[in-house]
């Protein structure tokens, strides 16, 4: 048994979803190994190899991998796909992109999102957004796999002692190519793996008002999330929201702001480590599950709470 | 959208709701004559995602049906084994013994069912049979030809934003012709309200009147579960002037399947079906049972309870309107689901008179006339007019009318007002107080929706309607102090204030709709219209 990790990574550094994914290989076997399919990849290498968990990393180097283009990158999977048992991507863009290829190129099935493994031929998954929750058993001799990073802890990222092996490009003929990158230029983090989101509900009043938000997360450089009033209500756009029927986050901490509680909302958040909730209702549901609660004007409390942080930057620095 | 070129389909027979009725009239055509062309349209995700019911079912149509229905593995399988009715008040029940029952209360020879189950059940065997059914699509206009006859429906277009516009994944709806149109889309259907709008049918009927009808599923504790036990109550929390009482059913898998109707022709505009039913719950005789349980799910939808009396025309040209689109379900017995199969069977065999023969549709009316279910509806006629009178009378004039007279007295009462015209002025209603939700027993909406699963897709115009957007603000708010906030079992309707400028607004949650009806039904000026919204939307009601 062995496992192939796909890196997710920008050229320079990893992005975090990897050690998610990492984590969770490791609950499938200890022989796992790291794919690097990237442009000048040297320090990602040797910073791969410290990771714990990992017996090899793989890398494929070379100019025509600079930007992520499924097209180029699944050969160099297909190409070694035979030596192992388990291939996991992150179950986030980068991965849904690339993995689904592979797969369809191997005719066989993938297996997304996954949250828990059983065990090396069970993995865990929800369905009917979330309202149930999957056990599936795959009797294929190759899985591929999409993690949900949020579902596993960070892996161990020192300490470990890879061999590093490369493995040559190969020149694919293709219809696709490279064009241009727009990024959403954004100091915020992406909502979906922040480690701390800041988010608002209805008790913000009014779009303006959200600037108290917003202030806020740039602070604690967070993330910002919103509940389905305050998107319904226009006071913020829907990608912000945090709910049922919007993103499931799970981060460090999580602080809601004028925010009731329902349901609805909790579904999205409820597996945050640390929850925070700031409400002027003390019946408010959020109390229930918040760790800490301050029941208050948010409006008063809010501009306390930037000054205590713009104090505590002070004696940091 | 009228303008842009739509898919037709043509069917010899288009059935709009795959409910007891469609189901069971697709499955008489087929039976009468395999060469017809039948399919079903189903607004929910599937069949049985929208089918709510009590349900205690008498197999009356299912024996006539399908008579080996037992063979063939299908979900009517609790006996009914023991019975009880209650008195209920504050703090203490009256058993009001069984053999002082009319019989539409003794249920004998009955079984407790999912109906949504057994809905699973006949769309397998309709299938079997070669007819289609189609969840997912909403029939959302009715096609006529030039001539006024109803010539099919129209399915809803699919990925149009909130302002009615064409997103990226727009899919224009698709025109199904037939011959026959079969509209059995339960009670309140909005093409039902169409139809009988349009060709008159209710003209010298009394107006209709409606329920609402909640019901939660708990697995209770093993040693509280008496499988196949039933019970109904009257009496507390309702005061004796509103209609209405509760119910318990002991299903399979230790699950209890606990509800409460009230009438909706209640008066007292602060009234809330919703926090009766919950309030309900708290009485001794009912939260014993629910010690140690988890509630596992939770629905609402209105009742059709008019009976005999607002029974509409039920054939038109091109058209049939069957089940409780119509009006078949018996209330005094509480059932409509084998009132509203036979409808079905009868419209099967009509209808393939009218495509073999080209005999009228309108032959309907004298069919039904001739069934056993008209003569169960005309027993049961006098019933619920009684309850005018409030509790007690009416239960003594039920157990004369039903037990001595056998429903044979000679004269019939009418419905005096449509539900909607009978809620008294705020300034002059007196306000209630309802205990806070205790998250044991009770609980608040947006937990109770979430246990409907229901959703709707984003994004998507408002299936909700004002005739008169600020008519809420400017008039029911002061008059009756909108009662949208209460009648709503799902927290629909709210009102907020805009912060900008101080004003009240109207808000309409429609994600959280559960299709149930009542706001149609109760509104007082009639302003809101329910449409049907993308289809594959609403709750995915399970086991219900």
């Amino acid at each position: 048994m062995s496992v192939l990790v796909l890196a997710e990574h920008n050229d320079q550094a990893f992005l975090s979803s990897t050690f998610n994914v990492i984590e969770a290989a490791s609950k499938i076997n200890d022989d796992i190994h790291l794919l690097i399919c990237g442009s000048k990849i040297e320090n990602l290498a040797n910073e791969g190899k410290n990771i714990l968990a990992l017996k090899k990393v793989i890398t494929c180097d070379d100019e025509g991998l600079n930007n992520v283009i499924a097209e180029k990158i699944s050969p160099i999977i297909l190409s070694i796909a035979k030596n192992y048992t388990h291939i996991l991507a992150p179950a986030t863009t980068y991965g849904k992109n690339i993995l689904p290829r592979v797969a369809a190129l191997l005719d066989i099935s993938q297996i997304s999102d996954v949250i828990g493994i059983e065990n090396p031929q069970t993995f865990i998954r929800p369905i009917y957004a979330g309202n149930a929750i999957a056990h599936v058993q795959s009797p294929q001799t190759l899985n591929l796999i999409t993690i949900r990073p949020t579902a596993f802890e960070r892996c161990e990222t020192m300490g470990g002692e890879a061999l590093i092996e490369n493995i040559p490009y190969i020149e694919t003929p293709s219809q696709t190519r490279f064009i241009n990158r727009e990024v959403t230029k954004s100091d915020r983090p992406d909502l979906s793996n922040a480690k701390i989101v800041i988010s608002g509900g209805r008790g913000l009043e009014n779009a303006d008002n959200f600037k108290l938000i917003y202030e806020l997360a740039d602070k604690l450089k967070a993330a910002v999330g919103a509940s389905r009033a305050a998107v319904d209500s226009g006071y913020i756009g829907n990608e912000h929201q945090v709910g049922q029927t919007g993103k499931m986050v799970a981060p460090d901490l999580y602080i809601a702001i004028g925010i009731s509680g329902a349901i609805q909302h909790l579904a999205g958040m409820k597996d945050s480590k640390v929850i925070v909730a700031i409400n002027k209702d003390v019946e408010a549901p959020i109390f229930k599950i918040a760790d800490y609660g301050l029941s208050g004007d948010l409006f008063q409390v809010i501009p306390e709470l930037m000054a205590e942080l713009d104090l505590l930057n002070k004696i940091e620095s | 959208m009228t303008d842009i070129q739509r898919e037709e389909l043509e069917y010899d027979v288009v059935i709009v709701g795959a409910g007891p009725a469609g189901l069971s009239t697709a499955i008489k055509l087929k039976q009468i004559n395999p060469e017809t062309n039948v399919c079903i349209l189903e607004k929910g995700s599937e069949v049985g995602a929208h089918i709510f019911s009590g349900n205690v079912f008498e197999t009356r149509a299912l024996n006539e049906l399908i008579p080996n229905w037992k063979e063939l593995n299908c979900p009517v399988q609790n006996q009914v084994n023991k019975e009880e009715f209650l008195f209920l008040t504050t703090a203490s029940s009256i058993k009001v013994p069984n053999f002082l029952l009319p019989k539409v209360l003794q249920n004998h020879g009955n079984y407790i069912i999912s109906l949504s189950n057994l809905c699973k059940w006949l769309a397998e065997q309709a299938e079997s049979l070669g007819v289609e059914i189609f969840p997912g699509f909403a029939a959302k206009n009715l096609l006529f030809d030039d001539g006024d006859n109803l010539i099919g429906v129209q399915t809803g277009d699919m990925g149009l934003d909130q302002n009615s516009q064409p997103k990226e994944n727009f899919e224009p709806g698709i025109n199904i012709k037939s011959r026959v149109t079969v509209l059995a889309e339960g009670c309140r259907g909005h093409l039902g309200k169409q139809v009988i709008k349009k060709y008159n049918l209710d003209k010298d009927k009394s107006p209709q009147q409606y329920g609402i009808g909640f019901k939660e599923i708990w697995e209770i504790a093993p040693i509280h579960h008496q499988l196949g036990k039933v019970m109904h109550t009257v009496g507390w929390p309702l005061t004796h002037d509103t209609y209405g009482g509760g119910f318990a059913y002991h299903a399979e898998n230790s699950q209890l399947y606990l509800g409460y109707v009230v009438g909706l022709d209640y008066k007292n505009p602060y009234l809330s079906p919703y926090d009766e039913f919950q309030k309900y719950k708290t009485h001794p005789a009912i939260s014993k049972l629910l010690k140690g349980a988890k509630r596992i799910s939770y629905g609402a939808r209105a009742l059709i309870e008019g009976g005999l009396q607002s029974l509409p025309k039920m054939s038109m040209r091109g058209g049939l309107l069957i089940g409780c689109d119509a009006g078949t379900l018996n209330m005094p017995k509480i059932k409509g689901s084998h009132t509203a199969m036979k409808s079905g069977m009868i419209a099967a065999e009509v209808i393939h008179q009218h495509l073999t023969r080209n005999s009228s549709l309108d032959l309907y009316e004298e069919r039904f006339k001739q069934s056993w279910v008209y003569q169960e509806l005309h027993k049961s006629r006098n019933v619920k007019p009684s309850f005018q009178w409030g509790l007690i009378p009416a239960m003594i004039f039920t157990a004369l009318d039903q037990k001595i007279f056998q429903g044979k007295l000679p004269f019939t009462f009418n419905h005096k007002h449509a539900d909607h015209q009978t809620l008294i002025k705020a300034a002059e209603a007196s306000k209630i107080e309802y205990p806070k939700y205790d998250g044991v027993l009770t609980f608040d909406k947006p937990s109770s929706v979430y246990l409907s699963a229901t959703n709707h897709a984003e994004n998507q115009p408002c299936h909700l309607q004002l005739q008169d957007p600020d008519l809420p603000i400017h008039f029911t708010l002061n008059e009756f102090d909108e009662p949208a906030q209460r009648y709503c079992p799902a927290g629909v309707y709210e009102i907020e204030i805009d912060n900008q400028n101080q004003k009240k607004i109207f808000k309409i949650n429609s994600q959280n709709c559960i299709h149930c009806k009542t706001c149609d039904i109760k509104e007082p000026s009639q302003n809101i219209n329910w449409i049907t919204p993308e289809g594959g939307g609403g709750p995915n009601y399970s086991g219900t």
